[in-house]
């Protein structure tokens, strides 16, 4: 008797939670620093796995210069959404609320501009690697094996980022306390661009993993946001290590249901989740009180 | 200005509208009709969004689940042989209860939470009816089809669903301006302006943010039962986030927190989309929904207290200027 189906279960799922763990990350540290809640961060993951596709499919280069420039174009339009959108709208009143409003249409537009260009269609991505390999009897592609490799990579990164640069130690200043951040000098406005950019740019890396897994299409980055949503509650929002440690509970929950209950019960058992813990417990796992 | 005042002359104006809206069908303009009927829907969802987030305070972002709720389960009853005049009344019923079960828990909670957790309740229900294993119940993808309309002769059918829905829309708006003129709606606005003001001079906020949420899913439930029966179907895109963002820029166009300001902006954006829709052809047509995105931050950048309040701004000027243009005529 063999346990292989375990083993793919853990595996597909730590696959999920790295990809999940980019996209929240981004959207749980630009809450934490900056307090928008970026709802257009779906479409910032569409667009940048369809800039990797148009350079892999349709002008044949390899992932060498797909990947930076799909990681590009999210860096640039979470800084284009920060200048143009976010910044004129920081200092009038109800700006929490008019962020989601604004960036909530921002982010349908931009996805009715990829309908407009793609069409609905569902393109496939090439692998970054294809192929498969064994690990203890379970079959794995290696495409998810670059997965597990670049997500955990990203995440060390930017927790070393976050730690030792001078950049890195702003921001969580700027989280910690806004107005004592100001006082020591630091320029809120680069701080606030930096890391919209920054979250943009981890949301699409996880673009860019998931698109070979899934098929391309518009809406692509709808589904990774809502469970950005689920998961940055789970965590707590704001707190970077609740989040990662939500995405990969999330992504073995999520393996383990779609394999005993279904595909389509998932998201909606994930919604109950999320609602419970909004009541019980609104911190989530490793948030600040309230 | 929160309160509307009605001065004589806002109620002539008001008159004069209301009374073109009852003679319009004389002219008879299939086309305009529906797009008018579809102006009274979306007014209703507006202006009952609209207590909540402009009068209320409250960030609530589910308002198409009260409407789901009432439009899903008259459309199931009148599919089971139910009367459409009983399955209007259990729907809009149920959704009020939903309405109270979910902002129990709901009004416990701050600010963001609070637009989170009603955003769940709003995704939940689209991926539970989408539900392969519902679909006896709900439709699936497809929604409830052939609901059968109002039991009312062919030839009137289509005068009766207009003024049914402007019915609807009168009630709305009439409850919402009696409401907000009681001492119940100013404490719902002092709430708004300042929770811990208001709960020191003995306003119970709990309870005032309970009842608006609970009428707000009323009114939702009440056109969302009428939306089943007048179309004949209810389906999961009743319930899409584009739809929710529709009436969100009805109600920031026309003024948050003003009682005409979403009528004003549910007229403007529905013929807008309409006509856009109906001039475009095929994918074009989606254009619209790019427009309709585009225009939340320019609105909120631009005209942060919409249409409304842009009127009172230009009215003192405008009424200086006649005043001394007057004695040279």
């Amino acid at each position: 008797m063999t346990y292989g189906w375990v083993l793919d279960i853990l595996l597909s799922g730590v696959v999920l939670g790295g990809i999940y763990a980019l996209m929240s990350t981004g959207l749980t540290v630009v809450w934490g620093t900056v307090g928008i809640l970026n709802f257009a961060q779906g479409a910032f993951i569409t667009w940048s796995a369809y800039a990797a596709w148009i350079l892999l499919v349709s002008w044949g280069f390899g992932y060498i210069y797909a990947f930076p420039v799909a990681l590009l174009v999210a860096f640039a339009l979470g800084v284009a959404c920060e200048i143009l959108v976010f910044r004129p709208l920081r200092d009038k009143p109800n700006s929490t609320y008019n962020y989601i409003y604004a960036s909530a249409g921002v982010g349908m537009a931009l996805e009715t501009f990829a309908l407009l260009a793609f069409g609905p269609r569902r393109a496939a991505v090439p692998p970054i690697l294809p192929g498969t390999t064994e690990i203890f009897g379970a079959i794995l592609s290696l495409q998810n094996v670059v997965v597990i490799l670049f997500s955990s990579l990203t995440l060390l990164a930017f927790w070393f980022f976050l730690k030792k640069n001078r950049y890195g130690i702003a921001m969580r200043a700027v989280a910690q306390d806004m107005e004592t951040a100001r006082l020591v000098g630091i320029n809120l406005e680069t701080i606030y661009l930096l890391t919209i950019g920054l979250g943009s740019l981890m949301a699409g890396v996880g673009g860019v993993l998931l698109a070979p897994i899934y098929y391309l299409w518009p809406t692509l980055g709808g589904i990774p946001l809502l469970k950005g949503f689920i998961i940055v509650v789970f965590g707590g929002l704001g707190s970077i290590r609740g989040t990662v440690l939500a995405s990969f509970v999330l992504g073995l929950v999520e393996a383990f249901a779609a394999f005993t209950l279904g595909l389509g019960w998932a998201l909606p058992t994930m919604f109950v989740f999320m609602m419970l813990i909004l009541i019980i417990k609104p911190t989530g796992l490793l948030g600040q009180s309230l | 200005m929160s309160l509307q005042k009605f001065d004589r002359r806002s109620q002539v104006i008001l008159l004069a509208a209301i009374a073109s809206i009852v003679i319009f069908p004389i002219f008879d303009n299939p086309f305009e009709e529906t797009v008018m009927i579809t102006f009274f829907m979306w007014t209703v969802l507006a202006v009952s969004w609209n207590l909540l987030l402009g009068f209320g305070g409250i960030p609530a972002f589910g308002n198409l689940t009260f409407f789901a709720v009432g439009g899903y389960t008259s459309a199931y009853l009148g599919l089971h042989g139910y009367s459409p005049w009983a399955a209007i009344l259990v729907g809009t019923t149920f959704s009020a209860i939903v309405g109270l079960g979910m902002g129990a828990p709901t009004l416990r909670l701050r600010g963001i939470y609070v637009a989170l957790f009603t955003f769940a309740s709003e995704e939940l229900l689209r991926n539970t009816v989408l539900l392969a294993d519902l679909v006896p119940w709900t439709g699936g993808s497809l929604g409830l089809q052939g609901v059968p309309h109002f039991p009312i002769d062919t030839r009137w059918l289509s005068l009766f669903n207009y003024y049914f829905a402007f019915g609807i829309l009168l009630l709305t708006c009439g409850s919402v301006f009696l409401l907000l003129r009681s001492r119940v709606g100013l404490a719902l606005i002092s709430v708004r302006e300042s929770e811990l003001y208001a709960e020191s001079l003995g306003v119970n906020v709990y309870r005032h943010k309970l009842l608006a949420f609970i009428l707000s899913a009323l009114f939702s439930g009440f056109v969302g039962a009428f939306y089943a029966h007048y179309t004949g179907a209810f389906t999961p895109s009743n319930l899409s986030f584009t739809l929710l963002l529709q009436i969100l820029v009805m109600i920031l166009i026309g003024g948050l927190g003003t009682q005409i300001g979403p009528v004003v902006g549910a007229f403007i954006l529905t013929f807008l989309s309409e006509y856009l829709r109906a001039s475009l052809a095929g994918q074009v047509a989606l254009f619209r929904l790019a427009v309709i995105g585009l225009l939340i931050p320019i609105v909120l950048i631009l005209f942060p207290s919409g249409l409304a309040r842009l009127v009172d701004r230009f009215r003192k000027p405008l009424r200086r200027t006649l005043q001394r243009a007057a004695p040279t005529i």
